[in-house]
């Protein structure tokens, strides 16, 4: 069966005419029909390719950061000398972090008691303090076992390395790094997940904290921390 | 089998007329949903934006913002899926094209919302409700359409980006089928859905179409019952308005239904109580015009009290009008409905009839002096013919007696006076006396046949007196039943009409020969009616003969016999009949003779009738001569009462008529 062959019956098919005989009562009608067929494929195209391109924006993670294998000692979060520490970085403002929040209250939900979790907001030096407080602080703030900060000049998120919100970082009760990345799986997308769910496995399962090597990494979805000539500790961001 | 069933039932036209009416129902289908989609692509484009917006309307890097992608994607990506469905709505609605161009772009816009609602489960719901509303157009074709968006979206995906719909990073390479499964399991459903409906389509379709031929039928019907309807309607109004009558229709709830011109006419109605409609004012209206008002409103009021009544009677106006009211019931399906009256002005009549009745009585008394007189002429023409013979007959008898040798009788015996003494010597020595003896005898012998001559004359009188005689009888029998009849021998009753015109036939010259056949019966017949046409005839053709100048003057009477029927020829040679008076020669005043009075001819032939028989005239024209024949029955017709044989009589028109084609 050849190509046009095949592009026939699919249109007979769907009951579309493509000619003069087919349906069209003349052949202008039929040209007509014909322009409009190529109008539509055209359009399928572009509105496909749209849409393709849309789903590819919307699972490009954002730049990964590396944070310290042992934990920060000059970080002012206390670390759980018996469990492990869970820290969360969050542009307040991203709208994909809102997924990352949800899929952190879903994860205590499940780990309840059995890990200390701190979320910190960023806050650019230039910004008052209200501007860290959104929806997304509040979210955060009402996850039973979640502390939330307020991230001065991204001081913390710079000592953990992080560049995008929603970058998530586990420590075991030692201070040893276990995990970091995104706990979603595309950008401001909730649901199942390799990084909530990885979470899940090392803060519930101890014999997987041990036995984890290396770390375990995930792609991270979400907004910048920092503007870009602020990222990569560079100076200017500690205005 | 339902649909089947439907349409079993239809003819050919029908199914036709159900299947474009199918057709009709699935265009205006599409096209509402069509509009409907149109409708519901702008909003859920507008959805989208507004869901960007709210969602996520900035993306950041630290404290700088700039609009979300997903806002430009909501307006653009949105705005082109959505407008070249509309486009297609606008230009080519109810097209094929058109309704596949919605389904994958309601499928483009559920991947879209879906997108820009952070993958919410509860977006995923856009997709099977999208399918709901698809399945309005009931096209099947069109969920197939976007069943194969939504099953190529999971299929790409599950290779490029498997996490984004199935939330792992590895999946098998069939995940996509699951998905599209669930999919074409609302498919399923909806297929069977669509069908039904298409069959509940068809089978209104078909319904309408037997529905549409059966009022078409009832249409057609209830046309040409109109037309009938219309074409009595214009006959009754045109009756209604060319009667002579004044008609009113009244209903039992005191409402004119109908009336003619005539009514409102002859009532002298105003033209507003006859537009009120309203028996009650006008029947207040015509009052004044009666001369007896009680009595009119009476007989009304008993009428509509007696629905069933019938009624005729007279009303009569104080201007001297009479109209006749005649009323019966208006019945509709038997029952009445209401009571039709009908006048008719009759007063020109009613003025006619006394006239009538008035010349009547004058007209009787004239026709009974116009009967005396008819009598009289008949009486003095029958009578004046037979005196004619009289006068003949007293003529030659008076000569006769002038002529008589009595007187030498006379002068004989004074001979033998004056002789007495010597008588014996007078008769034996005289001269003059031996003649006497001889002289005696011859006178004797002459006085003898003097005598015969005279016996003979004044029995021809004794018989035209009683000729006249039974004229009078005859006449007077008009006036009361007669119809005496004689059996009689016709040669003698010529014979005695040729002696009582004897006279005149022989002063005029007229030859009379005789042809009669030899062994003629005996006839029974009113002996004086023959006797009196046959003389007419006779002495008509001694005129005939007398007029023409003729020497050889002649006429035969031939007597004939056949058929049961005795004739009687009087044949002239005299002066004929012009075709043109044959016509009318046996009508009443017709003569040609100046003396004459157009009499004798038509009481002949009314008298022949009367008898059963017929008077024909034949003439060849003028020269030549005429024959008049009198044909009689031998015996009278039976159950011919006289009284009958009067009144055929006074039929004379139908008489002449009668005695031409017999004569032709």
């Amino acid at each position: 069966m050849s190509l046009e062959s095949l592009w026939r019956a699919m249109l007979t098919l769907l009951c579309i005419p493509l000619a003069a005989g087919a349906g069209a009562p003349d052949r202008s009608s039929a040209k007509s029909s014909f322009r409009t067929i190529i109008a539509a494929l055209i359009w399928l195209g572009v509105t496909v390719t749209a849409t393709l391109l849309m789903v590819a924006y919307a699972n490009a993670p954002g730049q990964s950061g590396s944070p310290p294998m042992i934990w920060p000692k000059s970080s002012q979060v206390p670390r759980d000398a018996d469990h492990p520490t869970l820290v969360m970085f969050v542009h307040p403002h991203c709208p994909c972090s809102k997924a990352s929040i949800s899929e952190l209250s879903l994860l205590m939900t499940y780990c309840q008691e059995q890990i200390n979790a701190h979320v910190f907001f960023l806050k650019p030096a230039k910004m008052v303090r209200d501007w860290v407080l959104t929806a997304s602080w509040r979210e955060a703030a009402a996850i039973p076992h979640v502390t939330v900060h307020c991230d001065e000049a991204g001081h913390e998120a710079q000592l953990f390395h992080a560049e995008t919100s929603g970058d998530t970082v586990l420590y075991d009760a030692k201070g040893n790094l276990l995990f970091h990345g995104g706990i979603t799986i595309s950008r401001g997308h909730s649901g199942d997940n390799p990084g909530r769910s990885a979470l899940q496995t090392l803060v519930l399962d101890q014999s997987a904290q041990q036995t984890q090597t290396p770390v375990l990494q995930t792609p991270v979805f979400g907004c910048s921390l920092f503007e870009a000539e602020c990222q990569k500790g560079s100076v200017k961001c500690k205005q | 089998m339902q649909t089947v069933a439907a349409y079993a039932a239809l003819n050919d036209v029908a199914t036709k007329r159900a299947a474009m009416l199918f057709e009709q129902g699935q265009d205006c289908i599409y096209r509402r949903t069509d509009r409907f989609f149109a409708r519901l692509m702008v909003f859920q484009w507008l959805a989208g934006i507004a869901a960007a917006l709210w969602i996520s309307p900035k993306t950041w890097a630290g404290a700088s913002s700039q609009t979300h992608w997903h806002v430009w994607a909501a307006i653009f990506l949105g705005g082109a899926i959505a407008s070249f469905p509309a486009f297609l709505v606008w230009k080519q609605p109810g097209r094929a094209l058109t309704r596949h161009t919605i389904a994958v772009a309601q499928m483009l816009a559920s991947a879209l919302l879906i997108h820009l609602t952070g993958g919410r489960i509860e977006t995923h719901f856009h997709v099977f409700g999208s399918l709901a509303f698809l399945a309005f157009y009931r096209d099947w074709r069109v969920l197939i359409s976007a069943t194969i968006i939504v099953a190529a979206d999971h299929f790409v995906r599950g290779i490029y980006w498997p996490q984004s719909v199935y939330g792992v990073l590895t999946v098998s390479p069939w995940r996509w089928f699951e998905h599209a499964g669930w999919v074409l399991f609302e498919d399923t459903f909806l297929f069977i859905s669509i069908r039904q409906s298409l069959r509940d389509m068809l089978e209104v379709a078909a319904r309408r179409a037997n529905l549409e031929e059966v009022n078409a039928d009832i249409e057609r019907q209830v046309g040409e019952r109109t037309a009938e309807l219309a074409n009595s309607l214009s006959v009754l109004h045109a009756t209604l308005e060319s009667t002579a009558d004044g008609i009113l229709v009244v209903d039992y709830q005191g409402r004119i239904t109908n009336f003619n011109r005539k009514f409102a006419e002859m009532w002298r109605l105003p033209q507003e109580v006859l537009a009120s409609g309203d028996d009650q004012q006008a029947l207040m209206a015509v009052l004044a015009q009666l001369k007896d008002e009680e009595t009119f409103l009476r007989k009304v009021k008993q009428l509509y009290a007696l629905p069933e009544a019938e009624s005729y009677d007279t009303v009569e106006f104080k201007d001297g009008r009479v109209f006749e009211r005649y009323s019966q019931p208006q019945r509709i399906a038997g029952k009445s409905a209401g009571r039709v009256w009908c006048f008719r002005d009759v007063t020109e009549r009613k003025r006619a009839e006394a006239e009538l009745e008035n010349v009547h009585k004058q007209l009787v008394d004239t026709s009974r002096q116009a009967g005396m007189a008819e009598v009289a002429t008949g009486v003095l023409h029958n009578v004046g013919n037979v005196l004619n013979s009289v006068n003949v007959s007293t003529t030659l008898v008076s000569e006769n007696l002038k002529r008589s040798k009595a007187g030498n009788l006379a002068r004989v015996a004074a001979m033998f006076r004056e002789h007495a003494a010597d008588l014996g010597a007078f008769l034996t020595a005289d001269p003059k006396g031996k003649q006497l003896p001889a002289y005696l005898g011859q006178l004797a012998d002459h006085l003898t046949r003097e005598q015969s001559a005279l016996l003979k004359e004044s029995n021809l009188l004794k018989k035209n007196i009683e000729h006249i005689k039974d004229i009078v009888a005859m006449q007077q029998s008009y006036a009361k039943v007669s119809g005496v009849t004689e059996v009689v021998n016709v040669s003698d009753l010529v014979e005695d009409s040729l002696r009582m015109n004897a006279g005149a036939l022989t002063r005029h010259g007229v030859q009379v020969i005789r042809k009669f056949d030899p062994h003629l019966p005996e006839i029974t017949v009113e002996k004086h009616k023959v006797l009196q046409i046959l003389v007419n005839l006779i002495r008509n053709a001694k005129y005939a003969c007398a007029e023409s100048g003729r020497t050889d003057m002649e006429m035969t009477v031939r007597v004939t016999n056949g058929d049961d029927r005795m004739r009687i020829a009087v044949v002239d040679n005299g002066v004929g009949i012009p075709a043109e008076n044959l016509a009318r020669i046996f009508n009443h005043g017709f003569t040609t003779r100046k003396d004459g009075h157009g009499f004798g001819l038509h009481s002949g032939a009314l008298a022949a009738k009367e008898m059963g028989g017929a008077l024909c005239v034949h003439s060849d024209g003028p020269g030549h001569g005429a024959m008049f024949t009198l044909e009689l029955p031998i015996q009278p017709p039976e159950g011919r009462a006289p009284a009958q044989a009067r009144q055929s009589a006074s039929e004379t028109h139908g008489f002449r008529q009668d005695a031409v084609q017999h004569r032709a």
